[in-house]
C-alpha cells in the first residue's frame, strides 16, 4: 500500500476505470469506502459516481442510525433521482435526463459546480446502467464508481463493471464467524478463474466438452440424466449459458459418482445465483467454476461497527478476514485520515 | 358519430396501421393515437392534410437525405407540456428549465433543416416561430452548453453567497484537523441553505419571465406534432404504395387492400386479392360464398374510409371518398352484457342508431357483416330487406353482406364474392382426408375478387360443398344431401 500518497485503496484498483462497491448487508460501510475513494482519486481522472437503488441518505432509512453523507468535489458527476435534488447540496449543472424512472423521480445526470454533499439514487437495470455508463463517459468520465450490494448480481456484469471492492461489516450477522464465510464465498465467486476461448458458445443453454469443442446437450433442464448419459471428455466440462442457480446444482448431486469433479463454465460471475451452502458442498464433490469473462475483486473492505449495536473486535476482526480471503483486507477506518484535500 | 371504438379499429386493421407507425417525437405519438376522422364541416383542414402528406411523399423520394436529417432531429424532443402547463401558475424545478432549455436548444437546430424540407414542400398549417429571447433567458452567458445550471448572473446576492460557500470549501480541504473540519462543514451548511433558498427565489423569477413564451412553445410543439405525423403518414404510404384520395360525392375505391389481412395472408402462404367497388349514395350488398372474403371485403372498405377521412392516403390504385358525417360498423355480434340483450337486440339498437343518423339529411356510412344473422332466417331476411329498402333511398353509403335471398332486389347495386363457382368439387373433395387440409384447399381453390352483378341472381349455394371439403361427418353430410 502507497502510505505516501495516500492512495490505499485506489491503488488495488489501477487500470479497472469502471468499479463498483458492493455491500454485503445494509450499513456494510459502503458508503466509508466510497468517500475515502473521492478523497484518494483528486486530481486523477474525471469522476463519476452513481448507486444501484438509493444510498448516501444522513440517517439510515430502515434502522436510523447516523450514516456519512457523500461528499463531492467540485467538477465530479452524479447520476441521482430527482427527488434527491433537495437534499444535495452541492451547486448543480444538470447535463441530462436519461428517461429512467425509480420511485423517487427520473434519474438525471448532474455536474458539481462546488464541493458538497450528495445523495444517490441511480438506475437498477441493467440496460439501464450500460446507458448511464455511455452517457457518463460521453460527458467525460475517466473512472465510474457505483454503489451497491451483492445482491446487484447485475454489477458484476463486465458490461457494467471490470472491478469492484466488497464490503463487509458487524452489520451483516452478529456472529464473525458467518461474516466472515459470506465474505469467502462471495471472494471466490468473483474471483474465478478465467477461461479463454476464441469463440464463445451459444444457441443452446448448456454445452459439453468433448473432443476438445463445445457441443449442445440435449437436455438443459436434466443435468444429471445428461451427465449418466452423454459422455464427457476426459475434462469433464460443462458450460452452462445462463444462470446457474442452486436446483441446477442440485441435480448434478443426484448424478452420484460422475458427478463428482466437474468443472462448470459460466459468462461470467453475474450468472452465478448460487446459495453458500449449495457452493460449499459442490466444492467438496471436487467440483470447480470458471468464467469466460473474469471480473476482479480488488480488495475486502471490512466495518467492525454494527448499527444493530453490536460490535466486533477489530483486531480479530481483520486477522481472521485476512486468513480466510486471498485478497486484501483494509478497515477504512483505520487508515491514514487523507481529509478533503482534493 | 365520427368516434371510432377500440374494438373497431382492431377488427378493421386501422390499430394495426396506427401501432406500426412509429412517430420521432412524444407530439407526434400522442397526435397519431388520438387521431380521429375530420368532421363534415372540417374538409377544408382535411384537404390541407392531405396535401401536406403528398408534399412529403414526394419530398422522401426526391430529398431523402434532407428528411432523414430533419427526422433525427425531431427524435431529440422531449415532452415539456407539463412543465409549460406548471410554468403558468408555479415556479419551475431545475430539471424542468433543463428540458425547456433543451427544447430551445433543439429547436433551434430544428428550425434550418425544416426550412430546407419546406422551401421545396410549401407545407401548409405548419410554421416554426424562433425563440431566441426565450434560449436566451435559459443561457444568461451566451455559452450555448447543453447544461443547465441556476448560474450568478441571474442575482448579485447568489453569486456573493456562492463565493462565501466556495471560500469555506477551500478551509474544508486545506484543513487536517477531524474535528475543525467537522465544524467547517457545519459552517458550510449554513451557506448552502442560503444558496438553495437565493436559488429558489431565482427559479421563481425566471420561471415568471418564460410565462409570456410559453403561447410559441405551444404553437411550435403543434406543429412538430403536425409535421413529425404528417413524415410518418408519407413513410407508411410510401411502404404500401398508397394514393391520395379525392374529396367527392361517392365511394370508389379501385384495387384496395388491408395491410393487417394482406400481411396476415402472406404468412399463411396466401395473397390478398386487391378489391375495386364504387359505391353510390344508398345501398349495395354483398353476397357470396362462406369463406369467400365478404367480411375481408367490408373491413377494407370500412379501414380506407376511415383512413382517408383521417388524413391519410388509401391503400389503393385511386380513391375517392365524400366527408362523412357519421360511420356506423356493425362486425361481430354486439352483445351488452349492461342490458342483457340478445345479439339480435343489440343489432337492433345498433340499427335504431344508425338509422336516427340519416335523418339529418348528412351523409352517412353504414356498414354490416350478416345483419339479423342471429335470429330465424324466415323472418331475418325479411327484415334485412326492409332496412336495405329503407337505407335505399337515404342520404347514405350502406353496405351490407348477407345470405338472406332477394335482399339484393331491393338495393341498388349488387356485389358478389365469386366464391368456389368454378372449382371441380367432387375433384377436390376426394384429396381431403381431414378438416386442415380442407381447409388449405378451399383457400387455394377460392376466388375472393369481388364482382358487380348486373341483373337479378341469388345467393350462391357453397355450404355444402363446404361441408365436403372440410371433410364433414359422413352420416351427417348424407343425411343433408337426401334433402337438398
Amino acid at each position: 500500500m502507497d502510505y505516501k500518497t495516500g492512495r490505499m485503496l485506489l491503488n488495488l484498483l489501477d487500470g479497472y476505470p469502471s468499479v463498483s462497491i458492493l455491500g454485503m448487508c445494509k450499513n456494510a460501510g459502503k458508503t466509508t469506502v466510497l468517500n475515502r475513494l473521492i478523497s484518494e482519486s483528486a486530481g486523477s481522472d474525471a469522476l463519476a459516481i452513481t448507486s444501484i437503488g438509493r444510498d448516501g441518505e444522513t440517517a439510515d432509512v430502515v434502522t436510523g442510525t447516523k450514516k456519512p453523507s457523500i461528499y463531492i468535489r467540485e467538477g465530479m458527476m452524479f447520476a441521482t433521482a430527482t427527488g434527491l435534488l433537495p437534499q444535495c447540496d452541492v451547486t448543480k449543472e444538470i447535463l441530462f435526463t436519461t428517461g429512467f424512472y425509480t420511485p423517487m423521480g427520473e434519474v438525471v445526470v448532474l455536474r458539481a459546480l462546488s464541493d458538497g454533499n450528495v445523495q444517490l439514487a441511480g438506475p437498477s437495470m441493467t440496460e439501464q446502467l450500460m446507458k448511464l455508463k455511455k452517457v457518463f463517459l460521453s460527458f467525460g468520465a475517466g473512472r465510474i464508481f457505483t454503489d451497491g450490494a451483492v445482491s446487484r448480481k447485475t454489477l458484476c456484469d463486465p458490461g457494467i463493471c471490470d472491478a469492484a471492492i466488497l464490503c463487509a461489516g458487524a452489520s451483516c450477522n452478529k456472529d464473525m464467524s458467518e461474516v466472515i464465510k459470506d465474505a469467502a464465498f462471495f471472494t471466490s465467486i468473483f474471483t474465478l478463474d478465467e477461461v479463454r476461448e476464441d469463440e464463445i458458445p451459444g444457441g443452446a443453454k448448456l454445452f459439453l466438452r468433448r473432443s476438445g469443442s463445445w457441443e449442445a446437450a440435449a437436455d438443459s433442464d436434466a443435468v444429471d440424466e445428461v451427465i449418466r448419459k452423454e459422455h464427457f471428455d476426459h475434462t469433464r466440462r460443462l458450460y452452462m449459458n445462463g444462470a446457474l442457480t442452486d436446483s441446477f446444482l442440485k441435480k448434478l448431486f443426484m448424478a452420484g459418482e460422475k458427478g463428482r469433479g466437474v468443472e462448470i463454465t459460466v459468462h461470467d460471475a453475474s450468472k452465478i445465483l448460487l446459495s453458500r451452502a449449495v457452493y460449499e458442498k459442490f466444492t467438496r464433490i471436487k467440483g470447480r467454476i470458471t468464467v469466460f469473462r473474469p471480473f476482479r475483486l480488488a480488495a475486502v473492505a471490512i466495518n467492525p461497527f454494527s448499527a444493530y449495536g453490536h460490535h466486533f473486535n477489530k483486531e480479530a476482526f481483520l486477522r481472521q478476514m485476512q486468513s480466510a480471503v486471498s485478497i486484501p483486507v483494509i478497515n477504512v477506518e483505520d487508515l491514514p485520515d487523507v481529509g478533503y484535500r482534493f | 358519430m365520427l368516434d371510432i371504438g377500440f374494438e373497431q379499429k382492431r377488427e378493421t386493421g386501422l390499430q394495426y396501421i396506427l401501432d406500426s407507425m412509429t412517430a420521432c417525437t412524444p407530439y407526434g405519438a400522442e397526435l397519431i393515437k388520438r387521431t380521429v376522422p375530420y368532421a363534415s364541416e372540417q374538409k377544408a383542414e382535411l384537404i390541407v392534410e392531405l396535401n401536406n402528406i403528398e408534399r412529403a411523399v414526394l419530398g422522401l423520394a426526391e430529398c431523402g437525405e434532407d428528411y432523414r436529417l430533419l427526422m433525427q432531429q425531431l427524435s431529440l424532443f422531449k415532452d415539456i407540456r407539463r412543465s409549460l402547463k406548471k410554468c403558468m401558475e408555479l415556479p419551475l424545478s431545475e430539471v424542468e428549465l433543463f428540458e425547456i432549455k433543451r427544447f430551445l436548444i433543439n429547436l433551434r437546430s430544428l428550425v434550418p433543416l425544416f426550412e430546407t424540407v419546406d422551401r421545396s414542400a410549401g407545407f401548409e398549417n405548419i410554421e416554426l416561430i424562433g425563440c431566441e429571447s426565450a434560449l436566451k433567458l435559459l443561457d444568461p452567458d451566451e455559452k450555448s452548453a447543453a447544461g443547465f445550471h441556476i448560474s450568478g448572473s441571474y442575482s448579485e446576492r447568489l453569486k456573493s453567497i456562492r463565493k462565501e460557500k466556495r471560500e469555506i470549501e477551500e478551509r474544508i480541504r486545506r484543513e487536517s484537523d477531524k474535528d475543525a473540519r467537522e465544524q467547517l462543514m457545519q459552517q458550510r451548511l449554513i451557506t448552502a441553505a442560503a444558496e438553495d433558498a437565493e436559488e429558489a427565489k431565482v427559479r421563481k423569477e425566471i420561471s415568471k419571465k418564460l410565462r409570456a413564451y410559453v403561447p410559441d412553445l405551444e404553437h411550435n410543439i403543434n406543429c412538430i406534432a403536425r409535421l413529425d405525423t404528417t413524415i410518418q403518414k408519407a413513410l407508411i404510404a410510401l411502404k404500401y404504395g398508397a394514393v391520395k384520395p379525392e374529396i367527392s360525392d361517392h365511394v370508389s375505391f379501385t384495387d384496395m387492400i388491408n395491410p393487417m389481412l394482406s400481411d396476415k395472408f402472406q404468412k399463411q402462404g396466401r395473397a390478398f386479392v386487391p378489391i375495386s367497388v364504387e359505391l353510390k349514395f344508398g345501398s349495395t350488398v354483398i353476397t357470396g360464398a362462406n369463406m369467400g372474403g365478404k367480411s375481408v371485403a367490408l373491413k377494407t372498405i370500412a379501414l380506407n374510409v376511415m383512413l382517408c377521412q383521417m388524413g391519410f392516403f388509401a391503400f389503393a390504385k385511386s380513391a375517392s371518398i365524400p366527408v362523412f358525417d357519421s360511420m356506423r360498423f356493425l362486425f361481430k355480434e354486439p352483445f351488452d352484457p349492461e342490458y342483457s340483450l340478445s345479439s339480435f337486440g343489440s343489432e337492433i339498437i345498433w340499427l335504431n342508431e344508425a338509422a336516427s343518423d340519416i335523418k339529418n339529411g348528412r351523409p352517412v356510412l353504414i356498414i354490416a357483416d350478416e345483419f339479423a344473422r342471429g335470429t330465424n332466417p324466415d323472418e331475418g331476411a325479411l327484415i334485412v330487406r326492409a332496412v336495405v329498402k329503407v337505407f335505399d333511398s337515404a342520404r347514405c353509403v350502406a353496405v351490407f353482406s348477407t345470405h338472406y335471398d332477394q335482399a339484393s332486389q331491393c338495393a341498388s347495386c349488387h356485389y358478389q364474392v365469386k366464391g368456389l363457382k368454378n372449382a371441380d368439387i367432387k375433384k377436390l373433395a376426394e384429396k381431403i382426408t381431414d378438416a386442415k387440409e380442407g381447409l388449405k384447399i378451399i383457400a387455394k381453390s377460392m376466388d375472393y375478387g369481388l364482382y358487380k352483378v348486373e341483373g337479378k341472381a341469388d345467393c350462391p349455394r357453397d355450404a355444402l360443398n363446404i361441408c365436403r371439403l372440410l371433410a364433414l361427418d359422413k352420416s351427417i353430410l348424407d343425411e343433408i344431401k337426401k334433402s337438398y
